[in-house]
């Protein structure tokens, strides 16, 4: 998939918060004092940026970064450090290679033109009060592919399927959630949360998936704090197994395990209903 | 739609018994855990968006249950609003995992917490209920009873198989944990001390796109009401304004599978 990042520098401040233009997000005091996030525009904010220019705010604490309307651009977040070779909106004007070490980094991701806002709202905001968020403008045509990726130490878990053969079957399909991140999937990988409640899936699982005597598709969704695998479990053994391969896999949720009894495959959920439903054709069929 | 705003007349059904804050603080019971404390909350300038994306791909809650058994139920001549909302609550969350359709008796809740009276009760009774005992299904229970007699031997073994492992609780009225569950596909139980009844909710809905985002009125809840497929909009209704802000909700956060 093409990125392309655009570029406004939100300098990673020291603590000077008299330069913030943006209020300082103030937290419930429980424990440990939380470091207060400064993010902080460019002097001269930049509020049009070429299709083909970097936009990229780095804050020291972890934010819900979306963009508003969502057909503009999305949002992407990466643990930093992160280093990016593009051309910089409000930059010289050439390629260059910039490092960006802050704890956070978020990129935007241009669809369409269009003016969009983006929104940053601390992680652990239990209001709505100290949202940051700058309205730009996203310019020209779309650019030929010329993908921008940022230099991420930490690579995305490829699908491995199991085997190459392409056997159809009826399927059993386990997904794994860890329910407290749905707000986080929601803001980020909106489309991954609605690929997981996907009615359509579950439809497709009546036609297309192997069912228990009851009539019930072999198809679960859990949270990965159950039960699953205890002896006093009666949960049915192609349950158990898909379960000890979410765990032996040590991968993060939301992640699925589908299997045809031919082949399967364990992968994070993917990103949008359309491309769950594709994944599934892939073992199940049309 | 049966639209309920904040011009709508004060009832009291008389099955939900308000939460005694005094004596049950927030946060105070043992095993439950704080919606916030893990869940962040969505701001509301994201909702108009995620509300559109989530109605155009029918990825609601409202959708799931169409497309399930469960139906609408009635409570009838009980006043077992409280139980029949803590079982909804059980039989959606048990929809959503996956887990084979079981015909739930909220009266196998409502009767044991009230000593097998006609009576209303505290929600988190029927919650702390369905932890220890579990809910019967109807094999076992009758779906509408306060009769010890109707309750078969073996309904506790029963209902054991169907137990709550965890729930949690809002803070009152924060109705933007309320939208936040919502628009993370988690319906709650709502008690509402206006009506004196108790709900189960399950949509937010986007009822007046020209006011800002970040404006309550804006949007609508929609519950599943327990008094049949009569009554509001086949058997659904929809809260607005200050009507909308529960006065308590908790969450179903995982059954016994």
């Amino acid at each position: 998939m093409n990125r392309f990042v655009f570029l406004l520098v939100i300098a990673m401040a020291a603590a000077a918060s008299g330069q913030d233009q943006i209020p300082a997000i103030v937290w419930p005091v429980t424990v440990d004092p939380v470091v207060q996030p400064v993010v902080q525009p460019e002097p001269a904010a930049v509020s049009k940026i070429p299709f083909d220019q970097a936009f990229v705010i780095a804050c020291r604490q972890r934010m819900f970064a979306f963009a508003s309307p969502m057909e503009i651009a999305d949002v992407t977040e990466s643990a930093g450090p992160v280093t990016i070779v593009a051309v910089f909106a409000g930059g010289s004007g050439k390629r260059e290679t910039r490092v960006f070490d802050a704890p956070w980094v978020y990129l935007l991701e241009p669809k369409k033109p269009g003016k969009v806002e983006i929104i940053l709202v601390p992680y652990e905001a239990k209001e709505p009060a100290g949202n940051n968020r700058q309205t730009v403008e996203i310019t020209g045509p779309r650019p030929g592919p010329d993908p921008v990726k940022p230099v991420d130490p930490v690579e995305p878990v490829e699908p491995k399927p199991v085997e190459p053969v392409k056997e159809f079957g009826k399927l059993q399909v386990l997904i794994v959630e860890e329910t407290e991140d749905r707000s986080q999937i929601n803001l980020r990988k909106p489309g991954q949360l609605t690929a997981m409640l996907s009615v359509a899936v579950r439809e497709y699982m009546k036609t297309h998936g192997l069912t228990a005597a009851d009539g019930t598709p072999d198809f679960r969704k859990l949270d990965k704090d159950q039960d699953v695998l205890s002896p006093n479990s009666k949960q049915p053994a192609w349950l158990k197994t898909a379960w000890k391969t979410w765990q032996d896999s040590g991968a993060k949720t939301p992640f699925v395990v589908l299997s045809n009894g031919k082949r399967g495959i364990a992968c994070p959920v993917p990103d949008s209903e359309e491309e769950f439903l594709e994944l599934l054709k892939q073992y199940g069929g049309e | 739609m049966f639209l309920i705003d904040d011009n709508s007349p004060l009832m009291d059904e008389g099955g939900l018994e308000p939460r005694n804050w005094s004596e049950v603080p927030f946060g105070s019971i043992p095993g439950v855990s704080i919606l916030g404390a893990e869940m962040a909350i969505i701001p509301m300038e994201a909702w108009p968006d995620l509300i559109a994306d989530r109605q155009r791909r029918k990825a609601t809650l409202k959708e799931l249950w169409r497309q399930s058994r469960i139906g609408v139920w009635n409570q009838q001549e009980t006043r077992y609003c409280h139980a029949f909302a803590t079982a909804m609550g059980v039989a959606f969350w048990r929809e959503q995992q996956g887990l084979p359709f079981k015909e739930l008796s909220p009266s196998s809740i409502g009767g044991p917490v009230t000593n097998y009276q006609n009576k209303g009760w505290y929600i988190d009774g029927d919650l702390r209920q369905a932890v220890e005992v579990g809910v019967a299904t109807t094999d076992f229970v009758p779906r509408k009873t306060w009769r010890r007699s109707d309750f078969r031997s073996g309904w506790e073994a029963n209902a054991a198989e169907n137990k709550v492992v965890e729930w949690a609780e809002g803070r009152p009225r924060n109705h933007i944990m309320q939208g936040t569950l919502l628009l993370n596909g988690i319906g709650y139980i709502a008690g509402l001390n206006w009506w004196g009844h108790a709900i189960w909710v399950l949509d937010l809905l986007d009822l007046n796109p020209r006011k800002r985002a970040d404006d309550w009125t804006r949007y609508g809840t929609e519950f599943l009401n327990s008094y049949g497929r009569e009554w509001g909009e086949d058997g659904f209704g929809v809260l607005t304004g200050e009507r909308a802000k529960a006065d308590s909700y908790t969450i179903v956060r995982q059954v016994k599978v």
